[in-house]
């Protein structure tokens, strides 16, 4: 029952804000997303027929149809938050209210920008995650009220150090590489300089092909990391995909594999 | 005195208050107090009596009708969502001083309490402050109506059983 998978449902008008979602949900190891609504009457009937362990909704939703100038015809997240949250007691509700600041508040929000859910405390906001929210006490019959999240690009190194796949050889290679890339870029200049001064030529070409050596180890270094670091993470996912399928298959045999798009 | 500017600022960034001079958003200042609420947290409910007129500062506010059906169906309905800058809680300076819709917190919420009643004598004794409060907030009330109507006249028209 431990890797038990959670199912998701996810409600918003727009397709964008369900795609931020869905990729908020798949980062999380053994989160599925069943099914997809636009409005607050299918997420409602989805909720009834799949009984998902988590439902996400974004605040701003249309009871049916929303109408582009009128404001007030995207008022339904919370009413069908509050109706889940009462009518099925084994489905946490997570509704989101500042996806209009956060998504599409931004100019540009690339594909590798970091999403995720979050509450608000006294203290700051704090990372909300869907297994924690799936655990929560089954009598809560209230939506759970959070807020998405949203964080620039890590770069190569900081994810290698966050995954902890490969362990700290790889980052010891990563900063060589850099590092050689960074000495063999200005070895390669300080040789072009020497050469220019003719009676140093030799020194120049001998310290400009170092540099050049150490360029190329660099790059070559960095780019191999890489494709070692992918096939390390393609391997780790495909053992975390294999894993929970195995345990749902016993403990639930409906609605794992059927996915809803009634949008 | 000085600790009053934030409420100041405050109600100077909502439209019911921008045209007011500085002496007498002091005078509301002095009415006011801040208050803090969590995500999920009611403000007031309704039927609740309705002792303070709130300005939303920071956060987003929904106000809901309870709708209470035959075998004990009740219902909750949002009728508005607010955002910041925005005035809610009219009931306590009009009577029978009873709010008519509950607020509920959609995110951790700032606002700014005014005393209801100490708020309605000013705007009774001094009639051009309570002119110009009650001309900003008819004019928030009338472009709600506009909007509900608009609401209406639509669902009327896609609504397949009323032609």
């Amino acid at each position: 029952m431990k890797n038990r998978t959670t199912r998701v449902v996810l409600a918003s008008e727009y397709p964008e804000v369900r795609y931020r979602l869905g990729g908020l949900v798949k980062k999380e190891k053994g989160s599925v997303v069943v099914g997809e609504a636009a409005n607050s009457v299918t997420a409602t009937t989805l909720a009834r027929s799949l009984r998902p362990d988590v439902v996400i909704m974004d605040s701003r939703l249309p009871y049916l149809e929303g109408l582009d100038t009128v404001a007030l015809s995207r008022v339904g997240g919370l009413d069908a938050a509050q109706a889940i949250s009462q009518e099925i007691q084994s489905t946490r509700v997570i509704l989101v209210s500042n996806l209009d600041t956060n998504v599409f508040g931004q100019r540009y929000l690339s594909p590798d920008h970091e999403v995720y859910l979050s509450r608000q405390t006294a203290e700051g906001s704090v990372p909300l995650t869907l297994r924690e929210v799936s655990d929560l006490a089954l009598q809560m019959s209230v939506p759970i009220f959070a807020n998405v999240e949203t964080q620039e690009p890590k770069s190569f190194r900081e994810q290698v150090a966050e995954d902890g796949v490969g362990g700290k050889a790889l980052l010891i290679v990563i900063e060589n590489s850099d590092r050689a890339r960074l000495l063999g870029i200005f070895a390669v200049i300080g040789g072009l300089g020497l050469i220019a001064t003719y009676i140093l030529a030799p020194i120049g070409m001998a310290l400009a092909a170092i540099g050049a050596g150490a360029l190329l180890l660099g790059v070559a270094g960095k780019g191999a990391t890489a494709l070692w670091y992918k096939s390390l993470l393609r391997k780790k996912s495909r053992r975390a995909e294999e894993a929970p399928e195995e345990s749902e298959a016993v403990s639930s045999s409906t609605h794992t594999d059927n996915k809803y798009w009634c949008v | 005195m000085t600790e009053r500017v934030a409420e100041k600022r405050a109600l100077r960034g909502s439209s019911v208050f921008q045209t007011l001079s500085d002496t007498d958003l002091e005078t509301i200042a002095r009415l006011a107090v801040e208050k803090e609420y969590e995500a999920g947290a009611v403000i007031f409910r309704q039927n609740d009596a309705a002792e303070e007129i709130f300005l939303l500062r920071e956060g987003k506010v929904a106000l809901q009708m309870q709708l209470s059906g035959p075998r004990q169906m009740s219902k909750s309905v949002t009728v508005d969502m607010l955002t910041t800058n925005e005035v809610f809680g009219w009931s306590a300076i009009v009577e029978p001083h009873v709010y008519t819709l509950s607020a509920v917190c959609l995110q951790r919420a700032k606002v700014l309490a005014i005393n209801g009643t100490r708020f309605g004598s000013l705007l009774q004794e001094n009639q051009s402050v309570g002119y110009a409060v009650l001309n900003k907030l008819i004019g928030v009330v009338a472009s709600r109506l506009i909007e509900t109507r608009h609401l209406l006249i639509s669902e009327r028209l896609w609504n397949p059983k009323v032609e």
